[in-house]
């Protein structure tokens, strides 16, 4: 990639689509086993039409994201908020920005905003990252 | 409202020893490269990893799996249909990969009310272990939703 530069913006990187097949293996492969996001009775007894993708679902692709825009052992760490729920068939677009560059613990660091969308209406997720650099 | 004197509650896993096949399928699903170093034991070795590395957002869905947050909404009276998911960070300190054993330490950080007691949040601190080490720390905020609520 490209030098870093305060103000770059990193993707969009697009993935799913989120799919029920997914959730269902999701919930085992993750360990979230609640089953608001695989069983469509107990999402509409909830007050939901269907069920819906697990926030990590969706922070699970910004992660994805984020160790392929750097290695993941310079990934300090990472994180985020869940705005709205992630329906299915969605397409996550993945996108981020360098917010600063700083100096904490003797190494150069990058400090990212991250961000997952999935229309025009506002994020599903907003996070952050801080990436130490080479 | 949640009774705030569980604020301090901490629980301690069993040893969890994170399993290739299902970082695989975490990895798969989540759309990983097939040939990269979370999938591909050749890629992982190439790379110098002893094997598959654990990706970076896996370890919020094992605590999960422990069920401590079941227990707590269990013993504080919360239906687990009226819960999302609010806030996940993770702090990493070491790389982890498939065939480590760690230990979860789960403590209750906080519990407050917001929108006129309407939506309650119950914070989470989670340091991560691998024989006795600290390896990641994480922090997970769920929101309990009180529809009825006057």
């Amino acid at each position: 990639m490209t030098a870093l530069e305060v103000g770059a913006e990193l993707g969009p990187v697009e993935t799913g689509p989120i799919t029920r097949a997914m959730l269902a293996l999701f919930a085992g492969a993750s360990g979230d086993h609640n089953p608001i996001h695989i069983d469509t009775d107990v999402a509409r007894a909830a007050g939901f039409d269907d069920v819906f993708a697990h926030g990590m679902v969706a922070m699970g692709y910004l992660g994805r994201v984020l160790v392929a825009w750097f290695p993941q052992e310079q990934v300090r760490s990472l994180g985020g908020r869940f705005r709205r729920i992630t329906p299915v068939h969605a397409r996550p677009r993945c996108r981020g920005r360098v917010e600063e560059i700083v100096e904490v613990d003797g190494e150069r660091r990058a400090r990212l905003a991250l961000w997952v969308e999935i229309d025009d209406e506002g994020p599903v997720i907003t996070g952050s990252a801080e990436v130490a650099l080479g | 409202m949640i009774d705030t004197t569980i604020v301090g509650r901490e629980l301690t896993s069993e040893v969890i020893t994170l399993e290739r096949s299902r970082l695989r399928l975490f990895a798969r699903l989540l759309g990983y490269p097939a040939d990269g170093v979370h999938r591909d034991l050749a890629a992982a070795g190439a790379a110098g990893h002893p094997d598959l590395v654990v990706p970076p957002t896996y370890l919020a869905g094992l605590e999960t799996e422990t069920e401590a947050i079941y227990r707590t909404l269990e013993d504080v009276g919360v239906d687990l249909a009226t819960v999302l998911n609010g806030e996940q960070h993770f702090t990493h300190h070491r790389t982890l990969h498939a065939g480590d054993q760690i230990v979860f330490v789960t403590r209750i950080t906080d519990v407050y009310a917001r929108s006129e007691g309407r939506l309650e949040f119950l914070v989470r601190d989670t340091a991560v272990t691998r024989d006795g080490e600290l390896v990641a720390e994480l922090r997970n905020v769920i929101v309990v939703v009180h529809r009825e609520a006057a």
